[in-house]
């Protein structure tokens, strides 16, 4: 008997698993339809182009590893303009950090107009980045610009920013600061994340504010700190719009940075298989960093719910 | 009712099949030209940015009433060939879809005759007669390969020496002259009036530049033939870079000493990057080098604007012609109309493209005809026309010569920037690097 009443609401039950698990697939459909189409098969055929020569006219040819020996042992400028990347990345990612966690700290505090203050850091982050890359181009200008201009005003003769090989580079990372707004963003949700009665524990116990800093706002943050690290390290290697507009790559190759030259080399002179090495060389490099940064994340990367299931 | 508005399985059938033929007929190109009363589309693609923007293709408008069995579809990517155009081209050309005519870089063309993509033009212009000797030579030379020929002019353009007449005359310097063969306005002329049109104040500051030195490519390889340096043994069939050879280097650094020795040219700390054009416009550069794509810009001026000639030093005259072709590929199912297309765009379209688009043009009859004639500044038009007539050079025949050009580029900055002051060091660096390249870039033998 208890048979036969099961049956029916057995029955109902797979047909309406049946049904959401279709009614799923159709949801995720497009996206996955996207993903397979626009990125997993251009990445598979990328790869196998790097061992390829084609340049778009004619069909491929194999070349074994002949791109990848080109990259690592002949042409310099793979290599130089990898190592100016990482130059770059070097200085302006901690730049970025300490500039964007220094103007949250001070829009996290109570004063008049703070949501007018959010708003003016944060919309250069909004902003075409061509249109800012022309925009800099003139504040770069070496007799007109607005930097130059200013530092007259103290008796400074400013460099030709982006005419100098010294220059250019400092005058990337200068620019690069003006759109820390994105990441103040992040930080201050960041900051008013974290309870106010730690900072009340810490004055009680007579704690200034460079130890509340230290102490309790920095690693309260540091999972944020952590995230905007790995998302700056891709972002700085990926620098592209502003050499590509502003420098073309010189003086005397000074900005070819590492996504100008593989620009070049797939568009300009249309080798993509040598692009497409470089691309892989890149990837795995950025996926090496991000994993490095992962490796270093457990001895200065405080989650609380993982020291709250330690205590537990 | 309701019954009678229903349609049976088979009706639905019939009826998504008949509509899905209509459809599907009505989006092969074959069916679309049976519609368009039997004209063939052929399909041409620009890459036109401002002032030239609308002039080409409203000159290309009555294509389709001269030739009604052709139906022109005009595209045109703004920017020049690296700002998108070549994407395109390229895309479309390994999708096997490119468009039936398009412009190229003349440094393309050999990439493109060394793969057979193009279609031979030489039966049409046999059998239709066509006059190629209204081109500048060096250009049909170009576009020729093994007999045939594989493209015309899509304009003509020479580079002149804009100068301040009124700030020469003031400072009693010898004007750079109109005429191509003018024994004087040697280099020594050039050097004199530079010396005359420099100006410093009482701190030693300079307030008045002679000339500009400029990176662009152009203008430095003309120094180097003006020097009678070469880029490369032969241009035709090039197998070494000769850039470090005694000539070359002397007009390199003669061009760089002009800045850096002597202090004619703007230094790149007083020169903005937009700044030549701003210094010559408030009166404090006497000359600087440009095509017609500048006229606009001299049109009203404080002072009287005039073109005139490069100097000419011991290999002569010399000047920079651009040449770019138009190209039929061979995956074009209108062929002929293409070639009408050609002949109208060279023919009747030809004086519009002059008039309101500004360009020099493509054949010298046309160019005598509109550009000369142009009675708005700046004076001495026929610099260009004489330029294109008597001084163009023709770029190494190389399939990679626009990446051989980036990388001697990268050197010459240094040169152009102070970094390097020895222009022997530079060339000798550039022979280096492209040495290789040249022999990767040779095609025909």
């Amino acid at each position: 008997m208890s048979m036969k009443r099961k049956k029916p609401f057995a029955k109902f039950k797979i047909g309406y698993r049946r049904g959401e698990t279709a009614l799923a697939w159709a949801m995720v459909s497009p996206w996955l339809a996207g993903f397979f189409l626009l990125t997993a098969f251009p990445m598979a055929a990328s790869l196998a182009l790097s061992f390829m020569d084609w340049d778009m006219l004619s069909p491929p040819r194999w070349a074994g590893l002949a791109n990848y020996e080109k990259l690592f042992f002949i042409d310099p400028l793979a290599l130089h303009s990898l190592k100016i990347t990482v130059v770059f990345s070097l200085v302006s990612i901690p730049l970025n950090i300490v500039f964007g966690l220094a103007i949250a700290m001070l829009l996290n505090t109570n004063i008049r107009g703070l949501s007018v203050f959010r708003t003016i850091y944060y919309l250069p982050a909004i902003l075409s980045g061509v249109a800012v890359a022309i925009l800099w181009q003139w504040i770069f200008s070496t007799e007109f610009g607005l930097l130059n201009t200013a530092l007259r005003l103290f008796g400074i003769e400013g460099p030709a920013w982006l005419g100098s090989k010294i220059w250019v580079i400092p005058a990337f990372v200068v620019m690069r600061l003006w759109s820390v707004g994105g990441g103040m963003v992040i930080y201050l949700a960041g900051l008013q994340a974290i309870p106010t009665d730690l900072y009340e524990a810490a004055e009680i116990d007579g704690a200034n504010w460079q130890q509340r800093i230290l102490r309790i706002t920095l690693p309260m943050l540091s999972p944020t700190i952590f995230f905007q690290l790995i998302t700056g390290v891709i972002f700085s290697m990926q620098i592209f719009t502003e050499t590509f507009i502003m420098t073309n790559g010189g003086p005397a190759n000074a900005s070819l940075f590492y996504m100008l030259y593989l620009y070049r080399q797939a568009f300009q002179y249309f080798k993509m298989g040598y692009a497409s090495a470089l691309a892989w060389v890149f990837f795995v490099v950025i996926l090496l960093l991000t994993l490095i940064l992962f490796a270093t994340a457990k001895f200065w990367v405080y989650y609380e719910a993982e020291s709250d299931e330690d205590n537990s | 009712m309701t019954r009678k508005m229903r349609m049976s399985r088979r009706d639905f059938l019939r009826a998504t099949a008949a509509g899905s033929m209509l459809a599907g007929t009505h989006w092969l190109p074959g069916m679309s030209r049976v519609l368009a009363q039997d004209a063939q589309e052929v399909t041409v693609m620009f890459w036109d940015g401002p002032p030239l923007i609308g002039i080409r293709e409203k000159a290309l408008e009555p294509f389709s009433d001269a030739y009604p069995n052709c139906a022109l579809n005009f595209t045109s990517v703004p920017g020049g060939p690296n700002q998108g155009y070549n994407d395109k081209l390229f895309t479309s050309l390994a999708a096997g879809i490119p468009p039936d005519v398009f412009i190229i870089e003349i440094g393309e063309l050999p990439g493109f005759l060394s793969r057979d993509l193009l279609v031979d033009i030489k039966p049409y212009i046999e059998s239709d007669g066509y006059d190629l000797s209204q081109f500048p030579d060096l250009a049909i030379e170009a576009y020729s390969h093994n007999g045939g020929i594989y493209g015309l002019p899509d304009n003509v353009a020479s580079i002149a020496i804009y100068y301040n007449q009124d700030m020469f005359e003031e400072a009693g310097a010898m004007l750079p002259s109109a005429q191509w063969d003018d024994p004087a306005w040697t280099v020594d002329d050039f050097f004199a009036s530079c010396e005359k049109l420099t100006k410093t104040d009482a701190n030693g500051r300079t307030t008045q530049w002679a000339c500009d030195v400029t990176g662009w490519d152009k203008v430095w390889q003309t120094w180097v033939r003006i020097f009678s340096g070469q880029l490369v043994d032969d241009p035709f069939f090039p197998t070494e870079c000769t850039l470090n050879e005694a000539a070359a280097v002397e007009g390199l650094q003669f061009y760089a000493d002009l800045r850096w020795e002597y202090g004619f040219a703007p230094r790149p700390e007083a020169l903005a990057e937009m700044g030549t054009n701003a210094l010559m416009q408030t009166g404090r550069l006497g000359m600087f080098y440009s095509g017609s794509w500048s006229f606009p810009s001299y049109r009203e001026t404080d002072f009287t604007v005039a073109l005139g000639h490069y100097p000419s030093g011991p290999g002569g005259r010399a000047n920079y012609v651009y040449y770019f072709p138009l190209v039929i590929p061979k995956t074009s199912e209108a062929p002929e109309c293409a070639w009408n297309l050609l002949k109208y765009f060279n023919g009747p379209a030809m004086e519009t493209i002059i008039k309101e688009g500004g360009l020099q043009g493509t054949s010298f009859e046309a160019q005598e005809k509109w550009f000369v004639t142009d009675p708005l500044p700046p004076a001495n038009k026929h610099v260009m026309l004489d330029a294109a007539r008597h001084f163009a050079a023709p770029d190494p025949v190389l399939t990679n010569w626009g990446e051989i050009t980036q990388i001697m580029q990268s050197q010459i900055d240094l040169l152009m920037i102070g970094e390097e002051r020895d222009a022997k060091v530079v060339a000798d660096e550039i022979v280096r690097q492209v040495n290789p390249l040249i022999l990767e870039g040779q095609w025909r033998s």
